[in-house]
Protein backbone atom coordinates (compact mmCIF):
# COMPACT_ATOMS: atom_id res chain seq x y z
CA UNK A 1 0.00 0.00 0.00
CA UNK A 2 2.80 2.37 0.93
CA UNK A 3 4.36 1.69 -2.44
CA UNK A 4 1.20 2.76 -4.22
CA UNK A 5 0.99 5.91 -2.11
CA UNK A 6 4.58 6.86 -2.86
CA UNK A 7 4.03 5.93 -6.49
CA UNK A 8 1.96 9.06 -6.91
CA UNK A 9 4.08 12.18 -7.10
CA UNK A 10 1.84 14.13 -4.75
CA UNK A 11 1.76 11.21 -2.35
CA UNK A 12 5.56 11.21 -2.23
CA UNK A 13 5.68 14.96 -1.58
CA UNK A 14 3.09 14.51 1.14
CA UNK A 15 5.00 11.71 2.77
CA UNK A 16 8.25 13.68 2.74
CA UNK A 17 6.61 16.77 4.25
CA UNK A 18 4.79 14.72 6.85
CA UNK A 19 7.98 12.89 7.84
CA UNK A 20 9.81 16.22 8.04
CA UNK A 21 7.25 17.61 10.46
CA UNK A 22 7.14 14.37 12.45
CA UNK A 23 10.95 14.28 12.53
CA UNK A 24 11.12 17.85 13.75
CA UNK A 25 8.57 17.02 16.43
CA UNK A 26 10.33 13.89 17.66
CA UNK A 27 13.92 15.10 17.45
CA UNK A 28 13.32 18.74 18.39
CA UNK A 29 15.87 18.79 21.25
CA UNK A 30 18.54 17.35 18.95
CA UNK A 31 18.08 19.56 15.89
CA UNK A 32 17.00 22.89 17.38
CA UNK A 33 20.01 25.24 17.28
CA UNK A 34 19.01 27.06 20.48
CA UNK A 35 16.83 26.65 23.55
CA UNK A 36 13.35 27.77 22.42
CA UNK A 37 12.68 29.35 25.83
CA UNK A 38 16.06 31.07 26.31
CA UNK A 39 15.54 34.81 26.64
CA UNK A 40 18.33 37.15 25.56
CA UNK A 41 17.32 40.79 25.47
CA UNK A 42 20.55 41.78 23.70
CA UNK A 43 19.50 39.69 20.75
CA UNK A 44 15.89 40.92 20.58
CA UNK A 45 14.21 41.36 17.18
CA UNK A 46 17.27 40.49 15.13
CA UNK A 47 16.55 39.82 11.46
CA UNK A 48 17.54 36.43 10.02
CA UNK A 49 21.28 35.86 10.28
CA UNK A 50 23.80 33.02 10.36
CA UNK A 51 23.41 32.54 14.12
CA UNK A 52 19.61 32.82 13.92
CA UNK A 53 18.48 31.58 10.47
CA UNK A 54 14.93 32.87 10.98
CA UNK A 55 15.74 35.78 13.28
CA UNK A 56 14.77 36.32 16.90
CA UNK A 57 11.59 37.47 18.60
CA UNK A 58 10.94 40.36 20.96
CA UNK A 59 12.52 38.47 23.88
CA UNK A 60 15.53 37.45 21.82
CA UNK A 61 14.38 33.85 21.48
CA UNK A 62 15.49 31.96 18.38
CA UNK A 63 12.57 31.67 15.93
CA UNK A 64 14.01 28.63 14.18
CA UNK A 65 14.17 26.68 17.43
CA UNK A 66 10.68 27.79 18.43
CA UNK A 67 9.42 26.72 15.02
CA UNK A 68 10.93 23.24 15.46
CA UNK A 69 9.44 22.89 18.94
CA UNK A 70 6.18 24.22 17.50
CA UNK A 71 6.00 21.13 15.31
CA UNK A 72 6.05 19.12 18.52
CA UNK A 73 3.06 21.02 19.97
CA UNK A 74 1.13 20.77 16.71
CA UNK A 75 1.72 17.06 16.29
CA UNK A 76 0.98 16.26 19.92
CA UNK A 77 -2.31 18.13 19.87
CA UNK A 78 -3.37 16.93 16.45
CA UNK A 79 -2.45 13.26 16.98
CA UNK A 80 -3.98 12.93 20.44
CA UNK A 81 -7.13 14.81 19.47
CA UNK A 82 -7.54 12.73 16.36
CA UNK A 83 -7.10 9.52 18.34
CA UNK A 84 -9.82 10.61 20.76
CA UNK A 85 -12.16 11.41 17.84
CA UNK A 86 -11.32 8.12 16.20
CA UNK A 87 -12.01 6.14 19.35
CA UNK A 88 -15.27 7.91 20.15
CA UNK A 89 -16.46 8.02 16.55
CA UNK A 90 -15.60 4.41 15.78
CA UNK A 91 -17.20 3.09 18.94
CA UNK A 92 -20.43 5.07 18.55
CA UNK A 93 -20.59 4.42 14.82
CA UNK A 94 -20.10 0.69 15.31
CA UNK A 95 -22.66 0.42 18.07
CA UNK A 96 -25.23 2.59 16.29
CA UNK A 97 -24.81 0.93 12.93
CA UNK A 98 -24.74 -2.61 14.26
CA UNK A 99 -27.60 -2.49 16.73
CA UNK A 100 -29.72 0.09 14.92
CA UNK A 101 -33.03 1.10 16.45
CA UNK A 102 -33.45 3.84 19.04
CA UNK A 103 -29.85 3.83 20.16
CA UNK A 104 -28.75 4.41 16.58
CA UNK A 105 -31.31 7.19 16.21
CA UNK A 106 -30.07 8.88 19.34
CA UNK A 107 -26.42 8.65 18.31
CA UNK A 108 -27.13 10.02 14.86
CA UNK A 109 -29.18 12.93 16.22
CA UNK A 110 -26.26 13.72 18.52
CA UNK A 111 -24.01 13.68 15.49
CA UNK A 112 -26.43 16.01 13.69
CA UNK A 113 -26.30 18.44 16.61
CA UNK A 114 -22.50 18.35 16.72
CA UNK A 115 -22.26 18.94 13.00
CA UNK A 116 -24.89 21.69 13.13
CA UNK A 117 -22.30 23.98 14.67
CA UNK A 118 -19.62 25.64 12.63
CA UNK A 119 -16.59 23.66 13.89
CA UNK A 120 -14.40 26.54 15.01
CA UNK A 121 -17.27 28.21 16.83
CA UNK A 122 -18.05 25.06 18.78
CA UNK A 123 -14.37 24.72 19.69
CA UNK A 124 -14.20 28.29 20.93
CA UNK A 125 -17.34 27.86 22.99
CA UNK A 126 -16.07 24.63 24.58
CA UNK A 127 -12.67 26.16 25.34
CA UNK A 128 -14.28 29.24 26.82
CA UNK A 129 -16.23 26.99 29.14
CA UNK A 130 -13.33 24.87 30.38
CA UNK A 131 -10.59 27.51 30.22
CA UNK A 132 -7.85 27.81 27.61
CA UNK A 133 -4.97 25.34 27.76
CA UNK A 134 -3.44 22.78 25.45
CA UNK A 135 -5.06 19.93 27.33
CA UNK A 136 -8.54 21.37 27.04
CA UNK A 137 -7.87 22.09 23.38
CA UNK A 138 -6.95 18.45 22.77
CA UNK A 139 -10.07 17.22 24.55
CA UNK A 140 -12.35 19.73 22.81
CA UNK A 141 -10.86 18.97 19.41
CA UNK A 142 -11.21 15.26 20.07
CA UNK A 143 -14.83 15.52 21.13
CA UNK A 144 -15.86 17.87 18.34
CA UNK A 145 -14.40 15.53 15.71
CA UNK A 146 -16.31 12.38 16.64
CA UNK A 147 -19.45 13.00 14.60
CA UNK A 148 -17.98 12.86 11.11
CA UNK A 149 -16.12 9.65 11.89
CA UNK A 150 -19.17 8.05 13.49
CA UNK A 151 -21.20 8.71 10.35
CA UNK A 152 -18.59 7.15 8.09
CA UNK A 153 -18.14 4.09 10.31
CA UNK A 154 -21.87 3.64 10.66
CA UNK A 155 -22.40 3.74 6.90
CA UNK A 156 -19.68 1.14 6.49
CA UNK A 157 -21.16 -1.06 9.21
CA UNK A 158 -24.58 -0.92 7.59
CA UNK A 159 -23.17 -2.21 4.33
CA UNK A 160 -20.96 -4.87 5.93
CA UNK A 161 -23.64 -6.10 8.34
CA UNK A 162 -25.77 -7.58 5.57
CA UNK A 163 -22.90 -9.37 3.87
CA UNK A 164 -22.94 -13.14 3.80
CA UNK A 165 -19.93 -13.78 5.99
CA UNK A 166 -21.47 -11.81 8.83
CA UNK A 167 -24.71 -13.71 8.44
CA UNK A 168 -22.72 -16.92 8.48
CA UNK A 169 -20.93 -16.08 11.73
CA UNK A 170 -24.18 -15.07 13.31
CA UNK A 171 -25.97 -18.26 12.27
CA UNK A 172 -23.12 -20.22 13.79
CA UNK A 173 -23.89 -18.51 17.07
CA UNK A 174 -21.13 -15.89 17.07
CA UNK A 175 -21.40 -13.26 19.79
CA UNK A 176 -22.24 -9.68 18.82
CA UNK A 177 -19.03 -8.24 20.27
CA UNK A 178 -17.02 -10.84 18.38
CA UNK A 179 -18.77 -10.04 15.13
CA UNK A 180 -18.33 -6.30 15.63
CA UNK A 181 -14.66 -6.35 16.48
CA UNK A 182 -13.45 -9.31 14.46
CA UNK A 183 -15.52 -8.98 11.30
CA UNK A 184 -17.15 -5.59 10.96
CA UNK A 185 -14.39 -3.33 12.29
CA UNK A 186 -11.59 -4.67 10.07
CA UNK A 187 -13.77 -3.79 7.09
CA UNK A 188 -13.76 -0.18 8.19
CA UNK A 189 -9.96 0.08 8.39
CA UNK A 190 -9.29 1.62 5.00
CA UNK A 191 -11.94 4.26 5.63
CA UNK A 192 -10.44 4.99 9.02
CA UNK A 193 -6.92 5.38 7.64
CA UNK A 194 -8.19 7.93 5.14
CA UNK A 195 -10.17 9.86 7.73
CA UNK A 196 -7.28 9.79 10.19
CA UNK A 197 -4.63 11.11 7.83
CA UNK A 198 -6.91 13.80 6.44
CA UNK A 199 -7.87 14.76 9.96
CA UNK A 200 -4.27 15.30 11.04
CA UNK A 201 -3.95 18.28 8.71
CA UNK A 202 -7.22 19.67 9.98
CA UNK A 203 -6.07 19.15 13.54
CA UNK A 204 -2.87 21.12 12.94
CA UNK A 205 -4.92 23.89 11.36
CA UNK A 206 -7.37 23.91 14.27
CA UNK A 207 -4.59 23.98 16.87
CA UNK A 208 -2.87 26.93 15.23
CA UNK A 209 -6.14 28.79 14.70
CA UNK A 210 -7.14 28.35 18.32
CA UNK A 211 -3.69 29.28 19.60
CA UNK A 212 -3.73 32.31 17.32
CA UNK A 213 -6.97 33.45 18.97
CA UNK A 214 -5.48 32.80 22.42
CA UNK A 215 -7.59 29.72 23.18
CA UNK A 216 -4.83 27.15 22.82
CA UNK A 217 -1.19 27.14 23.81
CA UNK A 218 -0.37 29.83 26.36
CA UNK A 219 2.92 31.74 26.46
CA UNK A 220 5.75 30.93 26.56
CA UNK A 221 4.85 27.65 24.82
CA UNK A 222 6.12 27.85 21.23
CA UNK A 223 2.97 27.14 19.20
CA UNK A 224 2.87 28.22 15.55
CA UNK A 225 -0.48 29.96 15.93
CA UNK A 226 0.47 31.97 19.01
CA UNK A 227 3.83 32.87 17.43
CA UNK A 228 1.96 34.46 14.53
CA UNK A 229 -0.34 36.42 16.80
CA UNK A 230 2.43 37.65 19.08
CA UNK A 231 4.37 38.78 16.03
CA UNK A 232 1.50 40.98 14.86
CA UNK A 233 2.51 43.94 17.00
CA UNK A 234 5.91 44.01 15.29
CA UNK A 235 4.72 43.23 11.78
CA UNK A 236 6.10 46.47 10.39
CA UNK A 237 9.57 46.21 11.91
CA UNK A 238 10.03 42.45 12.19
CA UNK A 239 7.76 40.66 9.69
CA UNK A 240 9.67 37.37 10.05
CA UNK A 241 8.07 36.87 13.46
CA UNK A 242 4.69 36.20 11.88
CA UNK A 243 5.76 35.01 8.45
CA UNK A 244 7.99 32.10 9.47
CA UNK A 245 5.47 30.15 11.60
CA UNK A 246 2.87 30.40 8.83
CA UNK A 247 5.20 28.59 6.47
CA UNK A 248 5.52 25.84 9.07
CA UNK A 249 1.74 25.47 9.34
CA UNK A 250 1.21 25.52 5.59
CA UNK A 251 3.87 22.88 4.89
CA UNK A 252 2.63 20.62 7.69
CA UNK A 253 -1.03 20.86 6.66
CA UNK A 254 -0.09 20.49 3.00
CA UNK A 255 1.91 17.36 3.79
CA UNK A 256 -0.92 15.62 5.61
CA UNK A 257 -3.50 16.77 3.04
CA UNK A 258 -1.46 15.31 0.18
CA UNK A 259 -0.81 12.14 2.13
CA UNK A 260 -4.50 11.81 2.96
CA UNK A 261 -5.42 12.34 -0.70
CA UNK A 262 -2.94 9.68 -1.75
CA UNK A 263 -4.25 7.18 0.79
CA UNK A 264 -7.76 7.88 -0.40
CA UNK A 265 -6.88 7.43 -4.07
CA UNK A 266 -5.21 4.13 -3.30
CA UNK A 267 -7.69 2.74 -0.77
CA UNK A 268 -10.96 4.11 -2.02
CA UNK A 269 -10.94 5.86 -5.38
CA UNK A 270 -14.68 6.45 -5.16
CA UNK A 271 -14.17 9.06 -2.50
CA UNK A 272 -12.21 11.38 -4.77
CA UNK A 273 -12.72 15.02 -3.74
CA UNK A 274 -15.09 14.03 -0.98
CA UNK A 275 -12.97 14.65 2.03
CA UNK A 276 -10.32 17.26 1.47
CA UNK A 277 -11.83 19.23 4.24
CA UNK A 278 -13.63 16.41 5.97
CA UNK B 1 -39.37 15.90 -3.85
CA UNK B 2 -42.06 17.14 -1.49
CA UNK B 3 -41.80 14.19 0.87
CA UNK B 4 -38.02 14.50 0.91
CA UNK B 5 -38.31 18.20 1.73
CA UNK B 6 -40.85 17.56 4.49
CA UNK B 7 -38.67 14.85 5.97
CA UNK B 8 -35.60 17.06 5.98
CA UNK B 9 -37.50 19.95 7.54
CA UNK B 10 -39.03 17.74 10.23
CA UNK B 11 -35.56 16.48 11.09
CA UNK B 12 -34.54 20.10 11.53
CA UNK B 13 -36.69 20.53 14.64
CA UNK B 14 -35.08 18.00 17.02
CA UNK B 15 -31.62 19.13 15.92
CA UNK B 16 -32.63 22.72 16.61
CA UNK B 17 -33.73 21.80 20.14
CA UNK B 18 -30.49 19.88 20.60
CA UNK B 19 -28.45 22.85 19.46
CA UNK B 20 -30.30 25.18 21.82
CA UNK B 21 -29.70 22.76 24.70
CA UNK B 22 -26.01 22.40 23.97
CA UNK B 23 -25.64 26.16 23.59
CA UNK B 24 -27.24 26.63 27.00
CA UNK B 25 -25.23 24.08 28.94
CA UNK B 26 -21.96 24.86 27.25
CA UNK B 27 -22.11 28.42 28.43
CA UNK B 28 -23.72 27.56 31.74
CA UNK B 29 -20.54 25.91 32.95
CA UNK B 30 -18.48 29.04 32.19
CA UNK B 31 -16.32 29.84 35.20
CA UNK B 32 -16.62 33.17 37.01
CA UNK B 33 -19.53 35.01 38.57
CA UNK B 34 -21.28 37.35 36.12
CA UNK B 35 -22.78 39.44 38.93
CA UNK B 36 -19.42 40.17 40.51
CA UNK B 37 -18.00 41.20 37.18
CA UNK B 38 -21.01 43.49 36.65
CA UNK B 39 -20.90 45.38 39.92
CA UNK B 40 -17.14 45.48 40.04
CA UNK B 41 -15.09 46.33 43.14
CA UNK B 42 -17.50 48.37 45.24
CA UNK B 43 -20.18 45.80 45.75
CA UNK B 44 -22.56 45.42 48.63
CA UNK B 45 -24.27 42.14 49.34
CA UNK B 46 -27.84 43.49 49.00
CA UNK B 47 -27.29 44.70 45.45
CA UNK B 48 -25.68 41.42 44.51
CA UNK B 49 -28.52 39.38 45.93
CA UNK B 50 -31.04 41.53 44.11
CA UNK B 51 -29.18 41.25 40.81
CA UNK B 52 -28.86 37.52 41.20
CA UNK B 53 -32.63 37.27 41.70
CA UNK B 54 -33.34 39.52 38.71
CA UNK B 55 -31.09 37.47 36.49
CA UNK B 56 -32.61 34.21 37.73
CA UNK B 57 -29.16 33.00 38.73
CA UNK B 58 -30.44 31.50 41.98
CA UNK B 59 -33.02 29.33 40.25
CA UNK B 60 -32.36 25.63 39.92
CA UNK B 61 -30.60 24.59 36.74
CA UNK B 62 -33.64 23.15 34.99
CA UNK B 63 -35.69 26.28 35.72
CA UNK B 64 -32.98 28.41 34.14
CA UNK B 65 -32.92 26.04 31.21
CA UNK B 66 -36.69 26.26 30.81
CA UNK B 67 -36.42 30.02 30.99
CA UNK B 68 -33.81 30.01 28.23
CA UNK B 69 -35.82 27.71 25.95
CA UNK B 70 -39.08 29.62 26.41
CA UNK B 71 -37.17 32.82 25.70
CA UNK B 72 -35.75 31.37 22.48
CA UNK B 73 -39.19 30.26 21.36
CA UNK B 74 -40.30 33.87 21.77
CA UNK B 75 -37.16 35.09 20.02
CA UNK B 76 -35.94 36.60 23.25
CA UNK B 77 -32.25 35.91 23.74
CA UNK B 78 -32.08 37.80 27.02
CA UNK B 79 -30.07 40.92 27.79
CA UNK B 80 -26.32 41.33 27.64
CA UNK B 81 -24.59 41.38 31.04
CA UNK B 82 -22.21 44.02 29.76
CA UNK B 83 -24.37 46.50 27.90
CA UNK B 84 -27.79 45.56 29.24
CA UNK B 85 -29.17 45.62 25.71
CA UNK B 86 -31.24 42.77 24.25
CA UNK B 87 -28.84 40.29 22.66
CA UNK B 88 -31.04 39.82 19.61
CA UNK B 89 -30.79 43.54 18.90
CA UNK B 90 -26.98 43.39 18.87
CA UNK B 91 -27.01 40.24 16.76
CA UNK B 92 -29.33 41.90 14.26
CA UNK B 93 -27.05 44.91 14.18
CA UNK B 94 -23.89 42.90 13.56
CA UNK B 95 -25.25 40.33 11.14
CA UNK B 96 -25.44 42.65 8.08
CA UNK B 97 -21.68 43.29 8.35
CA UNK B 98 -20.97 39.58 8.29
CA UNK B 99 -23.46 39.13 5.48
CA UNK B 100 -21.83 41.79 3.30
CA UNK B 101 -18.38 40.34 3.79
CA UNK B 102 -19.55 36.76 3.18
CA UNK B 103 -21.42 37.69 0.04
CA UNK B 104 -18.42 39.45 -1.45
CA UNK B 105 -16.08 36.61 -0.48
CA UNK B 106 -18.46 34.09 -2.04
CA UNK B 107 -18.61 36.13 -5.21
CA UNK B 108 -14.82 36.08 -5.43
CA UNK B 109 -14.58 32.35 -4.87
CA UNK B 110 -17.28 31.52 -7.41
CA UNK B 111 -15.97 33.81 -10.16
CA UNK B 112 -12.27 33.06 -9.67
CA UNK B 113 -12.67 29.44 -8.60
CA UNK B 114 -15.01 28.36 -11.38
CA UNK B 115 -13.05 30.12 -14.13
CA UNK B 116 -9.74 28.69 -12.97
CA UNK B 117 -11.28 25.24 -12.64
CA UNK B 118 -12.84 25.30 -16.11
CA UNK B 119 -9.66 26.48 -17.80
CA UNK B 120 -7.59 23.92 -15.87
CA UNK B 121 -9.90 21.12 -17.04
CA UNK B 122 -9.91 22.47 -20.57
CA UNK B 123 -6.11 22.70 -20.57
CA UNK B 124 -5.86 19.35 -18.82
CA UNK B 125 -2.28 18.17 -18.22
CA UNK B 126 -0.72 21.40 -19.41
CA UNK B 127 1.46 23.77 -17.42
CA UNK B 128 -1.59 25.85 -16.53
CA UNK B 129 -3.32 22.83 -15.07
CA UNK B 130 -0.32 21.72 -13.02
CA UNK B 131 0.50 25.19 -11.71
CA UNK B 132 -3.06 26.06 -10.69
CA UNK B 133 -3.61 22.70 -9.04
CA UNK B 134 -0.36 23.15 -7.12
CA UNK B 135 -1.34 26.65 -6.05
CA UNK B 136 -4.83 25.57 -5.00
CA UNK B 137 -3.67 22.68 -2.82
CA UNK B 138 -1.32 25.10 -1.05
CA UNK B 139 -4.23 27.53 -0.82
CA UNK B 140 -6.34 24.94 0.97
CA UNK B 141 -3.50 24.15 3.37
CA UNK B 142 -2.71 27.76 4.24
CA UNK B 143 -4.21 29.13 7.46
CA UNK B 144 -6.66 31.93 6.70
CA UNK B 145 -5.35 34.16 9.49
CA UNK B 146 -1.81 33.91 8.14
CA UNK B 147 -2.92 34.95 4.66
CA UNK B 148 -4.64 37.91 6.30
CA UNK B 149 -1.38 38.87 7.98
CA UNK B 150 0.58 38.59 4.72
CA UNK B 151 -1.97 40.68 2.83
CA UNK B 152 -1.90 43.35 5.52
CA UNK B 153 1.89 43.38 5.44
CA UNK B 154 2.17 43.78 1.68
CA UNK B 155 -0.88 45.78 0.68
CA UNK B 156 -1.15 48.08 3.68
CA UNK B 157 2.29 48.35 5.21
CA UNK B 158 4.61 47.98 2.23
CA UNK B 159 2.55 49.31 -0.65
CA UNK B 160 0.14 51.49 1.33
CA UNK B 161 -2.66 50.65 -1.09
CA UNK B 162 -5.38 49.40 1.21
CA UNK B 163 -6.38 50.02 4.82
CA UNK B 164 -5.13 47.29 7.19
CA UNK B 165 -8.31 46.91 9.23
CA UNK B 166 -11.60 48.41 10.31
CA UNK B 167 -14.87 49.02 8.57
CA UNK B 168 -14.25 52.54 7.27
CA UNK B 169 -17.91 53.52 7.32
CA UNK B 170 -18.73 51.01 4.62
CA UNK B 171 -16.09 52.14 2.14
CA UNK B 172 -15.39 49.40 -0.40
CA UNK B 173 -11.62 49.70 0.10
CA UNK B 174 -11.94 48.30 3.60
CA UNK B 175 -13.69 45.19 2.41
CA UNK B 176 -11.15 44.05 -0.18
CA UNK B 177 -8.48 42.49 2.06
CA UNK B 178 -10.88 40.75 4.45
CA UNK B 179 -12.98 39.41 1.58
CA UNK B 180 -10.00 37.97 -0.28
CA UNK B 181 -8.68 36.47 2.93
CA UNK B 182 -12.02 34.87 3.69
CA UNK B 183 -12.42 33.67 0.10
CA UNK B 184 -8.99 32.02 -0.11
CA UNK B 185 -9.78 28.48 0.95
CA UNK B 186 -13.08 28.15 -0.87
CA UNK B 187 -11.69 29.72 -4.06
CA UNK B 188 -9.00 27.05 -4.10
CA UNK B 189 -11.48 24.34 -3.27
CA UNK B 190 -14.04 25.48 -5.83
CA UNK B 191 -11.34 25.53 -8.51
CA UNK B 192 -10.37 21.93 -7.71
CA UNK B 193 -13.94 20.66 -7.59
CA UNK B 194 -14.88 22.46 -10.80
CA UNK B 195 -11.88 20.99 -12.55
CA UNK B 196 -12.48 17.40 -11.51
CA UNK B 197 -16.18 17.66 -12.13
CA UNK B 198 -15.56 19.14 -15.60
CA UNK B 199 -13.17 16.28 -16.33
CA UNK B 200 -15.94 13.87 -15.37
CA UNK B 201 -18.43 15.30 -17.85
CA UNK B 202 -16.02 15.83 -20.73
CA UNK B 203 -16.48 12.28 -21.89
CA UNK B 204 -20.25 12.16 -21.46
CA UNK B 205 -22.24 11.37 -24.55
CA UNK B 206 -24.10 14.66 -24.64
CA UNK B 207 -20.77 16.43 -25.03
CA UNK B 208 -19.94 14.26 -28.03
CA UNK B 209 -23.41 14.90 -29.40
CA UNK B 210 -22.98 18.64 -29.06
CA UNK B 211 -19.65 18.49 -30.87
CA UNK B 212 -21.10 16.24 -33.56
CA UNK B 213 -23.95 18.71 -34.07
CA UNK B 214 -21.33 21.31 -34.86
CA UNK B 215 -21.62 23.33 -31.66
CA UNK B 216 -18.44 25.34 -31.17
CA UNK B 217 -15.88 24.02 -28.69
CA UNK B 218 -16.28 27.02 -26.39
CA UNK B 219 -20.04 26.62 -26.33
CA UNK B 220 -19.76 22.91 -25.75
CA UNK B 221 -17.52 23.45 -22.74
CA UNK B 222 -19.52 26.23 -21.18
CA UNK B 223 -23.14 25.66 -22.16
CA UNK B 224 -23.16 21.88 -22.07
CA UNK B 225 -20.27 20.86 -19.87
CA UNK B 226 -20.17 23.51 -17.17
CA UNK B 227 -23.90 23.38 -16.58
CA UNK B 228 -23.70 19.77 -15.57
CA UNK B 229 -20.37 20.06 -13.85
CA UNK B 230 -21.60 22.80 -11.56
CA UNK B 231 -23.75 20.55 -9.40
CA UNK B 232 -21.03 19.55 -6.92
CA UNK B 233 -19.78 23.13 -6.95
CA UNK B 234 -23.17 24.32 -5.72
CA UNK B 235 -22.84 22.20 -2.60
CA UNK B 236 -19.36 23.45 -1.79
CA UNK B 237 -20.29 27.07 -2.36
CA UNK B 238 -23.46 26.73 -0.32
CA UNK B 239 -21.80 25.07 2.66
CA UNK B 240 -18.96 27.58 2.65
CA UNK B 241 -21.41 30.45 2.48
CA UNK B 242 -23.14 28.97 5.50
CA UNK B 243 -19.93 28.80 7.47
CA UNK B 244 -18.93 32.36 6.51
CA UNK B 245 -22.32 33.67 7.56
CA UNK B 246 -22.00 31.92 10.87
CA UNK B 247 -19.16 34.17 11.78
CA UNK B 248 -15.78 34.26 10.14
CA UNK B 249 -14.21 34.55 13.57
CA UNK B 250 -10.59 34.52 12.41
CA UNK B 251 -10.95 36.90 9.48
CA UNK B 252 -13.16 39.29 11.40
CA UNK B 253 -10.80 39.41 14.33
CA UNK B 254 -7.67 40.08 12.24
CA UNK B 255 -9.30 42.88 10.28
CA UNK B 256 -11.35 44.25 13.20
CA UNK B 257 -14.46 43.75 11.08
CA UNK B 258 -17.53 44.52 13.20
CA UNK B 259 -19.42 41.35 12.31
CA UNK B 260 -20.96 38.52 14.27
CA UNK B 261 -17.76 36.50 14.64
CA UNK B 262 -15.99 39.39 16.29
CA UNK B 263 -19.06 39.99 18.47
CA UNK B 264 -19.02 36.41 19.73
CA UNK B 265 -15.30 36.51 20.39
CA UNK B 266 -15.70 39.72 22.40
CA UNK B 267 -18.61 38.22 24.31
CA UNK B 268 -16.53 35.17 25.19
CA UNK B 269 -13.60 37.28 26.37
CA UNK B 270 -15.98 39.34 28.54
CA UNK B 271 -17.84 36.23 29.76
CA UNK B 272 -21.11 37.81 28.67
CA UNK B 273 -23.20 34.65 29.02
CA UNK B 274 -26.49 35.69 27.33
CA UNK B 275 -24.58 37.25 24.45
CA UNK B 276 -22.54 34.08 23.91
CA UNK B 277 -25.60 31.83 24.17
CA UNK B 278 -27.62 34.01 21.80
CA UNK B 279 -24.86 34.49 19.25
CA UNK B 280 -23.76 30.85 19.25
CA UNK B 281 -27.35 29.67 18.87
CA UNK B 282 -28.08 32.20 16.15
CA UNK B 283 -25.00 31.22 14.16
CA UNK B 284 -25.72 27.52 14.45
CA UNK B 285 -29.25 28.17 13.17
CA UNK B 286 -27.95 30.19 10.22
CA UNK B 287 -25.42 27.47 9.46
CA UNK B 288 -28.06 24.73 9.65
CA UNK B 289 -30.56 26.68 7.58
CA UNK B 290 -28.13 27.34 4.78
CA UNK B 291 -27.08 23.68 4.77
CA UNK B 292 -30.73 22.61 4.63
CA UNK B 293 -31.40 24.97 1.73
CA UNK B 294 -28.35 23.65 -0.10
CA UNK B 295 -29.55 20.07 0.35
CA UNK B 296 -33.04 20.92 -0.86
CA UNK B 297 -31.70 22.89 -3.80
CA UNK B 298 -29.44 19.99 -4.69
CA UNK B 299 -32.28 17.48 -4.51
CA UNK B 300 -34.38 19.76 -6.67
CA UNK B 301 -31.70 20.20 -9.30
CA UNK B 302 -30.60 16.58 -9.26
CA UNK B 303 -33.54 14.22 -8.65
CA UNK B 304 -31.20 11.26 -8.24
CA UNK B 305 -30.17 12.53 -4.81
CA UNK B 306 -33.36 11.94 -2.92
CA UNK B 307 -33.64 8.42 -4.22
CA UNK B 308 -30.14 7.59 -3.01
CA UNK B 309 -30.62 9.13 0.38
CA UNK B 310 -33.84 7.30 1.02
CA UNK B 311 -31.96 4.03 0.96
Amino acid sequence: MLKAVVGQKSGLVGLVLALLVLGAAIFAPLIAPHDPYAIDMNEALHPPSYAHPLGTDVLGRDIMSRLIYGARISMQVSLTARLISLLLGTLLGLVGGYYGGRLDGLIMRLADVTLAYPALLLLIAVIAAVGPSLVSLVVALGIVGWAGIARIVRAQVLSVKEREFVMAVRSLGGRHSGIIFRHVLPNCFSQLIIVFSMGLGMGIMAESSMSFLGFGAQPPTPSWGSMISSGLDYLRVAPWLSLAPGIGITLAVLGFNLLGDAFRDVLDPKLRDAGQRG
Amino acid sequence: MLSYAVKRILLFVPVLIGVATVSFFLVYVLPGDPVLSMVGERYDQATIDQLRREMHLDDPLFVQYGHFMVGLARLDFGNSYVTGRPVLESVRERFPFTFRLSLFAMLISVVVGVSVGVVAAWKWRTAFDYVTMGVTIVGISMPVFWLGVILIYFFSMKLGLLPPSGYGGGSFKYMILPAFTLAQASTAYVARITRSSMLDVVHEQYMQTARAKGVSELRTVFAHGLRNALLPVVTVVGTDFGSYLSGAVLTESIFAWPGLGRFTLDAILKRDVPAIQGAVFFMAVVFMTVNLLVDLLYAWVDPRVKLERKG
